[in-house]
């Protein structure tokens, strides 16, 4: 009993009221969703237009939702707690969605990706530090827009700014720019997909390396498509394990000039900095790639990857309906200074630079094929 | 005989555009023989961000954060000290933590405050349009009184 006990957080009801509200919100939407679809197959010119013409499927309802109940009536007090562990619920989705590949995927897509995601991270990070550097910006501006606009966005800046000795208000600039232009690009790029007629691997891989926010970017990909979603996680899982390295190159870059610190040893920023749950997601794709007939697979209707494959949604859904309830308006509006003219210039050019870039890769090198 | 029924509450910051609220406060306690209580508030607002969703070496970075509002506050308060002093005016000093707006209001209500005092920046171009500074929102949600000062030349 003690055991069990010291598991479970001492504060834990503060957090029910939130994740109650997530939870109403992801079932309201997956109804919606499921309805939309049955009334688009026979042919329903509203159900249609909403959700072929539209694109309003689950992911746009809760996003948009929780925007408009934030900003609008707002978030209560009593909700907070909750709404913020909401959000993780997406790590566990992206675990399970490790059964939705084989290891031919990892080499082929994920090294496709790898070679990407290191090209655009560093090659924005570098631009980013270096010309902040040229045109007088702080070095504690400069590292964190460097690893925000090169690397998951908010995460990244997180890791860096004690490193790099980021101020507080330098911190709320980069945050609100960063917040800003990944909700316009998550609502603006499956459109402009749409209208490209880029295909969904390649929409994945682009929203992969031109989304700074993994939780936006992911939403952005599972909105445009499975096979979008399916690329997005992958690239994206091997675009968030370089976090640790974005930390050391701002270390060696700045020669870590924050006082009274010692520059942190490589290995202890790369145990410090490591996402450790990614490791679940290769774990399954070990598992999936072996074939075991005990685990079945997410086609193979009954078996346990099939039922995992079928509640990854509901993570997303809940952690969607935090992210939508966690987009403040006012957050966005602490974007400024010079970290909105480097944030504005970095996400302009990696969406534009990123699309060229997928579209010369082409569709078939970054399709996952999820074995059996 | 006071000529103003209650003391002066002055947000400080330690930013500089906030310097010309204190000298015109200090004048002003000075004048109708009034006493000062600059309010300082330590705002954890970034702290939430924490929590995002790979955030890595979050201690690290609250630790940081908490670092940074010490010192902000330990500055904010050396600087007003010097001027305080120089002036001969009596003052308190008060630090709150938590939201900005909700604590100095909070202060507003508890305490007996004839004059709410606030530094502003001046707006230009496309944030005067997208933005209400958060003094302007503190101002219209005082009970009392308050008074923004903007620096010249700003």
């Amino acid at each position: 009993m003690l055991g069990i006990r010291s598991l479970v957080a001492p504060d834990w009801p503060k957090y029910v009221p939130g994740m109650l509200l997530c939870l109403v919100l992801a079932f309201v939407a997956m109804n919606i969703d499921a309805l939309l679809a049955k009334y688009h197959k026979q042919d329903v010119g509203l159900a249609t237009f909403l959700y072929q013409t539209l694109q309003f499927r689950y992911v746009a309802l809760l996003l948009i939702g929780g925007i408009l109940l934030r900003n609008t009536i707002g978030v209560g007090r009593v909700f907070r707690p909750g709404v913020s562990i909401a959000r993780p619920l997406i790590k566990p989705g992206i675990i399970i969605l490790g059964v939705h590949y084989v290891w031919a995927d990892v080499l082929k897509v994920g090294g496709t990706g790898l070679i990407l995601a290191i090209v655009f991270i560093f090659g924005t990070a570098i631009a980013v530090m270096a010309l902040g550097r040229r045109f007088g910006v702080g070095d504690g501006l400069g590292g964190i827009m460097g690893a925000g606009t090169g690397v998951c966005g908010v995460s990244a800046i997180i890791a860096t700014a004690p490193v790099v000795n980021a101020k507080p208000r330098d911190i709320a600039y980069a945050i609100g720019t960063i917040l800003l232009f990944g909700t316009l690009m998550l609502f603006v790029m499956p459109y402009i997909g749409q209208a490209l007629d880029v295909s969904q691997p390649q929409f994945g891989a682009w929203v992969a390396v031109a989304i700074l926010n993994t939780a936006q970017l992911i939403a952005a990909a599972e909105w445009y498509g499975e096979e979008a979603r399916n690329t997005a996680v992958l690239i994206n899982a091997a675009r968030i394990m370089l976090i640790p390295f974005i930390v050391i190159f701002a270390v060696w870059f700045y020669g870590l000039k924050s006082k009274g610190q010692d520059a942190p040893s490589f290995w202890a920023t790369v145990r410090e900095k490591f996402p450790v749950f990614i490791l679940g997601f290769f774990a399954l794709i070990v598992l999936n790639s072996l074939d075991l007939a005990v685990f079945g697979g997410p086609k193979v209707t009954g078996s346990p990857f099939w039922a995992m494959n079928t509640v990854y949604k509901w993570f997303f859904a809940v952690g969607f309906a935090g992210i939508g309830l966690s987009i403040s308006i006012d957050d966005m509006k602490q974007a400024g200074g010079a970290a909105f003219l480097i944030g504005s210039g970095a996400a302009t050019l990696k969406m534009v630079l990123g699309l060229i870039v997928v579209v010369l890769v082409g569709t078939e090198l970054l399709r996952v094929s999820g074995g059996n | 005989m006071k000529l103003l029924p209650g003391k002066i509450l002055l947000a400080i910051d330690g930013e500089p555009h906030t310097e010309a609220a204190v000298t015109w406060a200090l004048r002003l306690a000075g004048a109708l023989q009034t006493g000062v209580v600059a309010l300082h508030v330590a705002d954890p607002y970034l702290e939430q961000f924490a929590d995002d969703l790979y955030a890595q070496g979050r201690q690290a970075y609250r630790d940081h954060l908490q670092r940074c509002l010490a010192e902000s506050a330990a500055a904010a308060v050396a600087a007003f000290e010097r001027k305080a002093k120089e002036s001969g005016v009596a003052c308190e000093i008060k630090i709150r933590d938590g939201a900005l707006i909700a604590e100095l209001l909070s202060e507003v209500a508890e305490g007996d405050y004839a004059l709410l005092v606030l530094g502003q920046r001046s707006r230009t171009g496309v944030r005067l349009s997208l933005d209400r500074k958060l003094s302007d929102k503190v101002a219209a949600s005082s009970p009392g009184i308050a008074i923004l000062v903007v620096p010249e030349g700003n």
